[in-house]
């Protein structure tokens, strides 16, 4: 198991530096650099500005000192607002995004899982046909669209919710909802067909012919089979819900990291660019990591690091 | 002899979009205390059906049991609700399915599949539950039941799964252990270890089971009566010798003659039955099995034949008991003698 997770990890690093190497390569192919706008520096400050970042030197070099600085955890310095690190972006930025994600994930999964078991138990009854409509409505509808409808009704109308903001939890429910909806019409279907799957798979049948009652069949014989396709969507799924995190945090204004991630885009301020993308691309390799952590717990037919386990 | 389990006049349906299936249609069986019957038939003449209706294990929609008693120590079981039902299945009547290989949960162990039943009908805690799975795969012959105990069914080979099945079966106790073609799926020596063992346990528990198969060679080694089901009815029942070696029905002797055997020369050596079941969406008015009988008569095609006695405990229903039907059973008789070399 240790050597397992040990040879991931020289994996997950091998994987890192990929994806920092072509996110260097794709960003020094755009044209354009931070200091192209509409007003022209003088070329003397130009040059004393692109001294500063490095940009005067060879892109090899660059590329060298880049890898350098990774290494040992220091993305730079913002170049459009030099009063900020990339790190102490992500630091303060991060944790609210992760707050969103985390809750719109812990919804997206639960109601998920709850929907599909019921829609699947209630095949083409009328339970099923609701869940099925709520879930295309989910798939088809964008948050962009969801994220301002919450805040009209919810909000404004029925004051439910504060319409927007950050610090409070009640400020965190409807942009987290709003967030959840795509995932959770996700989970909803893959968990209807993998239940329905399973509910005639003959085990069910042998834990029915020993007598147990039906939602004792459901808790310990269908549920954890059913699950597994779940799991693995999991990972791609948090993905999806960090960076989908940029409009519902502008709608909601909210001070997370998604704002960073497409403002240094428009910007082309490289080293926004490099950290963000680099922080994702770990997150979502992390993610990953554990999902396949988490087959082996669920599935014991799954044995990881499948040479030293008979 | 006491009858613990009694059908009377089955029906069951099942509804699709092509119609409904008439699948069981109107079928009479008892089964008594410690007893072993065997049900045979080709795929689709309702075996497994019936056998699943005696659990109440069919899916309804489709299934539907249109009408018929199954009397299980006096109660229908048709009458009892869902919740009676979690009481008898399991604890009163155990099941064992054809595929070992997809029947048991993949993710929960062998020994926690075993205890479960017996946490919820004997209510044993956790480790008298474990203490009598230990012991249930020692009875059904898995070594080093201890270890094996703890074991997820893709550690157990195909033929331990099977073992495993009838340990969670029997776990309980039942009076009645219904084996639904328990060996079809295993390899010809694992069969005949999982039949030794049933027939083992069946002497020692005093189960009466009821065995579904269409290999004649099982019953003649496994049961003590045989019911031969065509078409959704059963068109004989009696004594093993009785079908064995008196049988008085075509499907039976077609059922004998499509049988290897060692006595036979290689070209004589099985008369298949030519034509093909019938179509239970519209099931014939007369004998299921006139349409491919090589003696039917005019009869035959317009009504359904009575159950007859041959003896009292060899029932048949086919026109050719009746009086005034010509004598064809020694004819056909000689015709598998004259086969013999």
């Amino acid at each position: 198991m240790l050597r397992y997770i040990g040879k991931r990890f020289v994996i997950m690093l091998a994987t890192l530096w990929l994806i920092a190497s072509l996110t260097f390569v794709l960003m020094h192919s755009i044209p354009g650099d931070p200091f192209t706008s509409e007003k022209k520096f003088p070329k003397a400050t130009l040059e004393n500005l692109k001294k500063e970042y490095n940009l005067d030197k060879p892109i090899p070099v660059q590329y060298l000192l880049y890898l350098k600085n990774l290494a040992t955890f220091d993305l730079g310095i913002s170049i459009k607002t030099p009063t900020r690190t990339v790190n102490e972006m992500i630091e303060d930025g991060f944790p609210n995004s992760a707050q969103l994600g985390v809750q719109a994930l812990a919804i997206a999964v639960s109601a998920g899982i709850l929907m599909g078991m019921v829609a699947a138990i209630y095949q083409s009854r009328m339970p099923d046909y609701i869940m099925m409509v709520l879930a295309v409505i989910g798939i088809s509808v964008p948050n962009f669209v969801l994220g301002p409808l919450f805040q009209k009704y919810l909000g404004l109308e029925w004051e439910i919710f504060p319409i927007a903001g950050w610090g409070d939890f009640e400020q965190s429910v409807m942009p987290s909802i709003a967030l959840a909806f795509l995932p959770l019409a996700l989970v909803t279907r893959l968990m209807r067909s993998s239940m329905l799957d399973v509910l005639g798979q003959d085990y069910i049948r042998t834990a029915r012919a020993k007598g147990l009652p039906p939602f004792r069949v459901l808790s310990r014989h269908s549920l954890r089979n059913a699950i597994i396709p779940v799991v693995t969507i999991i990972g791609p799924l948090s993905i999806g819900i960090l960076t989908g995190s940029f409009v519902i945090e502008k709608i909601f204004s909210i001070p997370g990291i998604g704002k960073y991630f497409v403002e240094s885009v428009t910007n082309r301020d490289y080293s926004v660019i490099m950290g963000v993308t680099i922080f994702y691309a770990g997150l979502l390799i992390f993610m990953n990591f554990l999902v396949d952590l988490a087959y082996g717990l669920i599935d014991p037919r799954i044995k990881l690091g499948s040479k030293e386990a008979r | 002899m006491k009858t613990i389990l009694e059908i009377k006049d089955l029906h069951v349906n099942f509804k699709t979009y092509a119609g409904e299936v008439h699948a069981v249609r109107g079928v009479n069986l008892y089964l008594n205390k410690g007893e072993a019957l065997a049900i045979v038939g080709e795929s689709g003449s309702g075996k497994s059906v019936t056998a699943q209706s005696i659990m109440r294990l069919l899916p309804s929609p489709p299934a539907e049991i249109k009408q018929g008693e199954i009397l299980f120590d006096g109660k229908d079981i048709l009458k009892l609700s869902e919740k009676e039902m979690f009481q008898i299945r399991g604890s009163e009547i155990g099941m064992i399915f054809q595929d070992p290989m997809t029947s048991l949960n993949p993710t929960m162990t062998v020994g926690k599949q075993i205890m479960e039943g017996l946490k919820w009908h004997q209510k044993l805690s956790n480790t008298e539950a474990r203490q009598r799975a230990i012991e249930m795969l020692r009875l059904v012959g898995i070594p080093t039941p201890e270890k094996r105990v703890n074991q997820y069914p893709h550690e157990f080979s195909g033929g331990m799964r099977q073992r495993a099945m009838i340990a969670i079966a029997l776990a309980c106790n039942p009076k009645i252990l219904i084996a639904d073609e328990p060996t079809t799926a295993l390899d010809v020596t694992i069969q005949a270890q999982i039949l030794e063992l049933m027939k083992e346990l069946q002497h020692k528990t005093e189960t009466a089971i009821i065995l579904i198969t269409h290999d004649l060679g099982v019953v003649a080694e496994f049961a003590q009566r045989v019911a031969v089901m065509y078409g959704g009815k059963v068109v004989e029942t009696g004594k093993v010798d009785d079908i064995f070696y008196r049988s008085r029905h075509p499907y039976t002797w077609g059922l004998m003659g499509s049988m290897p055997r060692l006595d036979l020369k290689q070209e004589d050596a099985l008369t298949p039955i030519p034509g093909s079941p019938p179509d239970l969406f519209d099931p014939p008015k007369g004998c299921p099995f006139a349409d491919r009988c090589p003696h039917a008569m005019h009869i035959c095609h317009e009504e359904m034949p009575e159950v007859m006695n041959v003896s009292d405990s060899h029932q048949v229903s086919c026109w050719l008991e009746h009086p005034q039907a010509p004598s064809v059973h020694e004819g056909v008789r000689v015709n598998l003698t004259t086969k013999t070399v």
